[in-house]
């Protein structure tokens, strides 16, 4: 009975989908009324369309089965912290600004998001992946940031890179005031406040007049964006300082999840009850988790801000949320290569899908979604998140 | 005044029927269906795509036509409940709490992104030949203009919640569901199928969804297929705001919300109505952390 | 090192992979929103476009150069529009027709300013475009200020209306029309009673209407799109009002009267002038239709937008963005809607917005 159970789910599912697939509303809109029509050819295009996408899946899916059977080979082994070896930091700096000199502008702007992207999701993955509180509303700390140079920089001189702090901090500042009177409530319900607080910050950047601009958004005057530097252009410095702010973010968070901070958070994310018990401040804790990830969203937000040279309240909005949120989860709870995998490969697959298949650009987020609920289903943990558990409670170490 | 509340109720029924799917399956599995806004959705083109069904095989007839197109339209949304369940939710049901919300989440992407491939990128109109016999039929109260699918609207949600506080309280289905939710293994001990139970729950919630999806249709006159979202939103809220797992506590959430909205955008200016519901739900879990109706419970050590 | 000699590897794989090949085309950057809710108006001008191009082309292309399109979507978000404007520079381009949406064109227009490249928009039309004394920015559509002149000119004067409510959609367009129209209308001495926005998602008017019933107001501007507005039409009828409703040219799409059973009736618009009656337009129409399907509202501008930009090429005899803006500014150009010039800032001399109304199920003019 068990082994049909895929084969039934299949024909349930195409059972559902063939009335909005196989047929067509004709409305009849003198009278009002609507005529259903048998379009085979609609349907057919549909399932034709999606064909490669779920081709590269079933691929994928085969790729994944297949390493399984391999001999598992250890993540810790191989990344080594950067602590033990801190001049590998202006080494990987180096090896990530050379593909700079030449991508075109349309890959360099790309791999500026990608890293923007990692920032965000390294960030978000200290609350949800290490300290275990989810947020849902993680856009509105880059909404903050990008506003808040943004705002500044009309009324002083405030080139990009002095408005980093500032971002970072205003952020941070405002993540810590929100947590503080929510941290009394249940995980699932500070995610609910999380979401809340993103929409009514969106609405906040919509009604604030001339102060946010409202939908017609700021844009960033001419000195204080990012600008080509002697023979660099415009672009080749987004991405060096994207890139290296990433390296940054990684190499921080990093730092802080190998130190007795980073133990503390995962002591709470596995038992909140027990961790207090032991004598470590739940409260205090939380909080500095909330803001530390609020402020790296922050940071990412002036970059946002000084390479799209505009910003406006769609930088809040709660699909950025989910699509962060995707990434850390995709990666692995509280793995930091995973987060920064998952974000390089949700940024850049949806995008390669959009420019190579453009008959598929429409199906992007649908396969998108797929992923996602099938990275779920096959791989709980998330792509990288598994091994490393394991790991940690083979080794002994929380 | 009084139109402003009549507004407001009509609003809140529809948020308070949604809001009892989320809040029931909260109530037995501990999760969040994301998708659920999406279900509703599906369940506003299933009646449009069943009344084009029935003037395809015998005609336009407008009684007939309206309730065997709801009766289609729920048997079509409550299939999708129950098929998310078991694809989407059910093999993740020990895992961590993320696992099964990023699984609603995707899966609630890909209902959305559906529709728009397979019905339309734009708009649909709601047939007007349907609706127009409850929209132009109207009553003065007050003062103030009720039509007769402001009348439907909140009588339908009056009888669907008692029936669903019938169905909970005194029959056996009730039983099971509460039992599952109340402890999973000791009901599965004790000879109640859970697994029954759980897509219960969901094709329960989902039959909601889609009767409140075909009002709505009415309402507005016209669907799309990111209209889940906005009502998902506001229905989740409007359990969370009631003490999310509290069936009363959903219905009394989501008739607050739909009345605030209205007073907010009669007394402040519709700019604000988006931000006092969430205004008001942050207000509420900092002050009762439960929700109004929610119980106190204290972490299992 | 060994992972830093891979990885450099793979740098210059990739660097030898997108090198591009220069050949001898002029190339055309036509961008706007092609997916989401937008899509099908927004491409209608893309469309428009690509066929002028191919008529060029047929003619033996430019300055003896064939000329290339390089279409990109920029969904209709800024965000989206700004690293389109930087991907189409880097392809090459000597112009831009495009963005569709005013807030795409803004925040693009800077990226095209800074890099020196010419850009004509067929559809923006909100004033800030052209306010920031960029010398390369043109569009052939008109203004919202004028629209929004235009509009409650005709509220005040022809309609005599005294008090009237107004709804924008929170969009830069909706926000930016429905500002000029306030203006306009109480300094010719009306009363806007209701000033209010709600979301490019609400679709539920009633509250919304519940004040301007209270307010007295006897007609409703609504500054924004058309889906909206055929819902806010039908509940204000629902509700009673008998009043007009205005709008600007968002609301001018057939969509409309699907949604309103196409029985609107004292619906007003702000819409360019009336082609049907030009020889030259049906001959585009028909072309169009041929290639296309059915034609969008800005069929026409995308389709003059690229003609009067590749006509003022050839009259500098180059591809510079500076000497072919002098030469845009320097005479009038035919179009399908008749002779165009453009002033200083960019702006079209006359926009001749004109009022156009809904009558059994289509738009007139009045």
């Amino acid at each position: 009975m068990k082994h049909r159970t895929p084969l039934f789910l299949t024909l349930l599912v195409l059972v559902l989908t063939a009335p909005l697939l196989w047929w067509t509303l004709e409305g009849d809109y003198s009278i009002g009324s609507v005529k259903l029509a048998f379009a085979p050819a609609h349907g057919l295009a549909f399932f034709l369309n999606l064909a490669p996408a779920l081709a590269l899946g079933a691929l994928a899916f085969g790729l994944v089965k297949l390493r399984d059977r391999l001999p598992r080979f250890r993540m810790q082994g191989k990344i080594e912290s950067f602590k033990e070896k801190p001049w590998a930091i202006p080494l990987v700096l180096l090896v990530l600004w050379l593909p700079g000199l030449f991508l075109g502008s349309k890959g360099l702007s790309q791999a500026t998001f990608a890293a923007q992207y990692v920032i965000l999701a390294v960030g978000l993955n200290i609350t949800v992946g290490l300290a275990g509180i989810l947020v849902l509303g993680y856009s509105a700390f880059l909404a903050i940031g990008a506003y808040s140079f943004a705002i500044l920089q009309q009324w002083i001189w405030l080139p990009w890179w002095l408005a980093l702090p500032v971002g970072f901090a205003t952020s941070a500042l405002i993540g810590w005031l929100v947590a503080l009177p929510c941290l009394r409530l249940r995980g699932d319900y500070l995610a609910l406040v999380s979401l809340g607080f993103a929409e009514a910050v969106r609405e906040l950047l919509r009604n604030g007049g001339d102060l946010t601009g409202g939908d017609k958004g700021i844009v960033i005057q001419m000195t204080n964006r990012i600008h080509g530097i002697g023979p660099f252009s415009s672009q080749q410095v987004a991405w060096m300082g994207a890139a290296t702010l990433a390296l940054l973010s990684v190499a921080v968070v990093d730092r802080i999840y190998r130190s007795r901070l980073g133990r503390a958070w995962v002591a709470i994310r596995e038992d909140e009850i027990a961790a207090g018990s032991m004598g470590i401040p739940v409260v205090r804790m939380k909080l500095l988790a909330f803001a530390l990830s609020a402020g790296f969203a922050g940071l990412a937000g002036v970059l946002y801000g000084g390479f799209t040279v505009f910003v406006d309240p769609s930088v809040c909005t709660f699909e950025e949320s989910v699509l962060v949120l995707a990434m850390v989860i995709l990666g692995g709870l509280g793995s930091i290569p995973g987060s920064v995998a998952g974000a390089i490969l949700l940024f850049l697959v949806p995008t390669w899908l959009r420019d190579w298949f453009p008959a598929m650009q429409d199906y992007r987020l649908l396969i998108f979604g797929m992923i996602l609920v099938a990275v779920m289903l096959t791989n709980p943990q998330g792509l990288l998140g598994s091994r490393r558990h394991r790991l940690e409670i083979e080794e002994g170490k929380p | 005044m009084v139109q402003v509340l009549i507004n407001g109720l009509a609003r809140g029924s529809v948020y308070a029927l949604v809001a009892l799917g989320y809040t029931m399956v909260y109530g037995i599995l501990g999760m969040i269906n994301f998708a659920h806004g999406e279900v509703f959705m599906l369940g506003m083109f299933g009646v449009v795509f069943a009344l084009g069904l029935c003037t395809t095989l015998w005609g336009t007839s407008l009684a007939l036509n309206l309730v065997v197109a709801l009766v289609l339209a729920v048997l079509f949304a409550a299939g999708w409940g129950w098929a998310n369940e078991r694809i989407a939710y059910r093999k993740l049901r020990g895992a961590n709490m993320l696992a099964p919300l990023s699984s609603a989440i995707g899966l609630s992407i890909v209902l959305q992104n559906f529709v728009m491939l397979a019905v339309t990128k734009g708009k649909v109109d709601f047939p007007h030949f349907y609706s127009d016999a409850f929209t132009k039929t109207h009553w003065t109260v007050l003062g103030a203009r009720i039509t007769l699918l402001q009348l439907t609207m909140l009588g339908t949600t009056a009888i669907l919640c008692l029936g669903l506080w019938w169905l909970i309280q005194k029959t056996r289905i009730g039983i099971s569901l509460r039992a599952t939710s109340q402890d999973r293994l000791a009901a599965s001990l004790m000879g109640i199928r859970v697994d029954r139970s759980i897509a219960g729950t969901f094709i329960l919630g989902s039959a909601l969804a889609a009767v409140a999806g075909a009002m709505v249709g009415m309402y507005q006159g016209v669907l799309a297929f990111d209209s889940g979202y906005s009502v998902g939103l506001k229905a989740f809220t409007a359990a969370v705001l009631g003490g999310i797992g509290n069936i009363p506590g959903a219905v009394l959430g989501g008739f607050l919300i739909g009345i605030s909205e209205d007073l907010t955008s009669y007394w402040i200016g519709s700019d604000w109505k988006q931000t006092s519901t969430f205004v008001i739900l942050i207000l509420v879990l900092i002050l009762r952390p439960r929700g109004l109706l929610g119980e106190r419970v204290s972490d299992k050590v | 090192m060994k992972l830093s000699t891979r990885l450099s590897l793979a740098a210059t794989l990739l660097a030898m992979a997108s090198c591009q090949k220069k050949d001898d085309t002029i190339k055309i950057g036509l961008t706007g929103v092609q997916t989401g809710p937008d899509a099908a108006i927004g491409t209608a001008p893309i469309n428009g476009s690509k066929l002028a191009i191919e008529e060029w082309n047929a003619k033996g292309g430019i300055l003896g150069k064939k000329i290339e399109m390089v279409v990109r979507d920029d969904e209709g978000k800024p965000k989206t529009a700004t690293a389109v404007a930087q991907e189409l520079i880097s392809a090459g381009v000597s112009a831009v027709v495009g963005h569709f949406n005013s807030g795409c064109s803004i925040p693009a227009s800077e990226v095209y300013n800074q890099a020196g490249v010419l850009q004509i928009t067929p559809a923006s039309t909100n004033p800030q475009l052209t306010e920031r004394g960029f010398q390369n920015t043109f569009r052939i559509c008109g203004r919202d200020d004028q629209q929004g002149i235009v509009s409650a000119a005709f509220a005040r004067d022809t309609l005599k209306t005294q008090v009237i409510a107004v709804l924008n959609d929170k969009t830069a367009y909706g926000q930016g029309i429905a500002d000029v129209f306030k203006k306009t209308f109480e300094t010719k001495g009306g009363k806007v009673a209701v000033f209010e926005g709600v979301g490019t998602e609400e679709k539920d008017f009633r509250g919304a209407i519940a004040s301007i019933q209270k307010s007295g107001a006897t007609a409703v501007y609504w500054a924004g799109m058309f889906v909206q507005g055929g819902i806010l039409y039908n509940q204000l009828r629902e509700a009673g009002f008998k009043g007009a409703l205005l709008g600007g040219d968002g609301m001018f799409d057939n969509e409309f009267h699907k949604t309103t059973q196409g029985k609107a009736d004292s619906v007003f618009l702000t819409f360019g002038p009336d082609y049907n009656a030009k020889p030259e337009a049906q001959e585009f129409l028909k072309k169009y239709r041929a290639k296309f399907g059915p034609e969008g509202s800005y069929s026409i501008y995308g389709y003059d937008a690229a003609n009067v930009l590749l006509s003022a090429m050839a009259k500098a005899g180059t591809t510079d963005a500076k000497a072919v803006s002098q030469a845009l500014r320097s005479q009038s150009w035919k179009t399908l809607g008749g002779d165009v010039s453009f002033d200083a800032k960019g702006d079209l001399t006359a926009a001749g917005y004109v009022i156009w109304t809904a009558r059994g199920g289509k738009f007139v003019a009045r």
